[in-house]
């Protein structure tokens, strides 16, 4: 029932299909970008291999990483506040539905959508034409972006869950989590880059198990049982995220019944 | 067979809220007041009820219906709606009833109607042929064919409402609730409404409870009014009713031959409300006079060219009684 409301939102994000191209337009810009910045890092260094990276190694991590990005930011923290803004929450409350189950499943319309018309094209091209390398291991990594998604997804649902003490304050603390979590995450530059100190606070925050774990899969920079000891991080942070945003609605849920919202 | 749908006891809401003083002192200690909007409600409804809730704006006639619809927990008392506990199974109790809020719709605003009927018919399980049988109900009463294809953010307020009264029924919740469904409705599309409401109501039974700033509504939806104010009960019992206990003022117009002086017009329980040229408007308190004795008195004395008697309106009475309290 709930997945109706997975289906219902990919028909409403029809509605913005130009809005979707406009974001291809904008990814294959992105790509042709960061092809030639590397290109002329590696160029301008002289060496074959930066921290680790080869040329192609790095652009591999950087395509992939910004089809990781698209299909994690479904934008459903401004749903929640709108929801909280508006009153439109009395609407959704009024039906027989889980609230934070409905917004979650409505989220992944987004994701669903936005991994066919974006991300896949994007993949696809960037093997044909820049030659990226194919994952090390596929089943591993699939395993890992899944688990990052969700752990991701718990994070912007606490994001979301903000507007019930302060509307108008998502917008903000969502910018800073975006912000926060593309230097933390390995998202913009990987975390070998950083000096060891920065990179191991990094490990120990949520955002690494997003990015950081999924391509460090992809790459075969971490191969064998060291990836069992990745999916437990991310099943961990998983939990962890998990309960919280359980007890943040539920907390909030009393405060909308109780105080009126 | 009566049976009770609905039902309340010494119902009460406290909300706290913030005293502004300034942004700055906000920040750092905030001192908050208690709002009482709702104060020991008590309520039995029936079923195939169609109970009208009017009273001024922040009367509490939301704060009401949002306890009873589960999204709301009162502070003190209970409310018991088909015998649940709405704000205890608000999941349970969405499945009983059906809720319109007029001032927000729960249409999918980019996705045509029907997408969002659809939604519907699944997230309460509602088996195909019945939807089929209620859409095609709905829409011939409702008239709202040929909107099903259309996107929600291209209907009118009117053609919306409409639509979100039907979304509100597919799945026969034996009770209705409407928050100012009427709210910036023009006549056809009230009326239409109005028809809609009386019909499930007599086919159906479906137990309506209307709040609404709309004295049209009342008179012609409702047998049954609540009067809140300030969160208290202060009325609840039948339109005729409150029309003999407080309507006790006929107005009496004459128009006359000749001008009549005013102070000639005088009797006990008669008041001169208004006089222009040779019109005169009498107020009389039926409690101390009789209207058809002082229309003889006026006869025997004067010729005039007509006469007419006035009934009270439901709305001045309701104006009075919310201006001067019972």
């Amino acid at each position: 029932m709930y997945l109706d409301v997975t289906a219902l939102g990919i028909k409403e994000m029809l509605a913005y299909r130009t809005e979707f191209f406009a974001r291809l337009v904008g990814a294959l810009i992105n790509l042709a970008v960061l092809w030639f910045v590397w290109n002329a890092v590696f160029a301008a260094s002289g060496l074959a291999v930066i921290s680790g990276f080869s040329l192609s190694a790095m652009i591999t991590y950087l395509v992939v990483s910004s089809c990781i990005g698209p299909l994690i930011n479904s934008g459903f923290e401004y749903e929640i506040e709108w929801d909280v803004r508006t009153g439109r929450l009395s609407t959704i409350l009024t039906k027989p539905v889980s609230y934070p189950i409905f917004r979650i499943f409505k989220g992944f319309s987004n994701t669903i959508f936005t991994l066919i018309t974006n991300v896949l094209p994007i993949f696809l091209i960037s093997i044909l034409l820049i030659n990226i390398s194919l994952p090390v291991n596929f089943l591993a990594f699939l395993i890992s972006v899944v688990l990052g998604y969700f752990v991701n997804y718990f994070m912007v649902f606490l994001t979301g869950m903000w507007a019930f003490w302060s509307t108008g304050s998502v917008w903000g603390l969502s910018l800073s989590r975006r912000m926060i979590s593309d230097v933390m995450s390995g998202a913009l530059i990987p975390l070998y880059f950083f000096p060891t100190w920065f990179a191991d606070i990094a490990r120990l925050l949520p955002f690494q198990t997003v990015f950081h774990i999924p391509l460090s899969i992809y790459l075969g920079k971490i191969v064998g049982i060291d990836i069992f000891y990745l999916f437990v991080q991310q099943v961990i942070w998983l939990v962890i995220l998990g309960f919280l945003s359980y007890f943040v609605w539920k907390i909030a849920e009393r405060k909308v019944i109780v105080h009126g919202g | 067979m009566s049976e009770v749908v609905i039902e309340a006891k010494n119902l009460g809401k406290e909300f706290k809220s913030l005293k502004r003083e300034s942004a700055v002192k906000d920040l750092f200690s905030r001192t908050y007041k208690k709002v009482k909007a709702l104060k020991n409600v008590n309520l039995k409804v029936e079923r195939g009820e169609f109970v009208g809730i009017i009273g001024p704006n922040g009367a509490g006639k939301s704060t009401l219906i949002k306890i009873l619809t589960g999204i709301l927990t009162p502070s003190s008392g209970y409310a018991k709606v088909l015998d649940l506990i709405p704000y205890e199974k608000r999941k349970e109790n969405a499945r009983n009833i059906g809720v319109v809020f007029g001032w927000r719709s729960q249409l999918w605003w980019d996705l045509m109607v029907k997408d969002s009927y659809e939604l519907l018919k699944h997230l309460y399980k509602i088996p195909e042929s019945r939807f089929k049988e209620n859409l095609e109900t709905f829409s011939s009463i409702l008239d709202i064919d040929k909107y099903l294809k259309k996107p929600v953010r291209k209907l009118s307020l009117g053609e919306r409402v409409r639509c979100d009264l039907a979304a509100s029924l597919f799945h026969d919740p034996p009770i209705l609730f409407l928050d100012e469904p009427t709210i910036g409705l023009d006549v056809v599309a009230k009326q239409q409404i109005r028809d809609f409401l009386t019909k499930i109501n007599r086919e159906r039974k479906v137990t309506i409870i209307i709040t609404t700033h709309d004295m049209g509504d009342i008179e012609e939806l409702c047998k049954r009014i609540l009067i809140v104010d300030k969160g208290k009960k202060i009325f609840d019992g039948l339109i005729d009713d409150i029309k003999k206990k407080f309507g006790t003022e006929r107005v009496l117009i004459v128009d006359f031959q000749d001008p009549v002086e005013k102070n000639k017009l005088k009797w006990k329980g008669v008041k001169v409300l208004d006089t222009e040229e040779n019109r005169a408007f009498l107020g009389i308190n039926t409690k101390k006079a009789s209207v058809s004795e002082i229309i003889k008195k006026i006869l025997s004395k004067w010729s005039i060219y007509d006469i007419s008697i006035e009934e009270p309106k439901v709305e001045e009475i309701i104006r009075k009684i919310y201006r001067e309290g019972l």
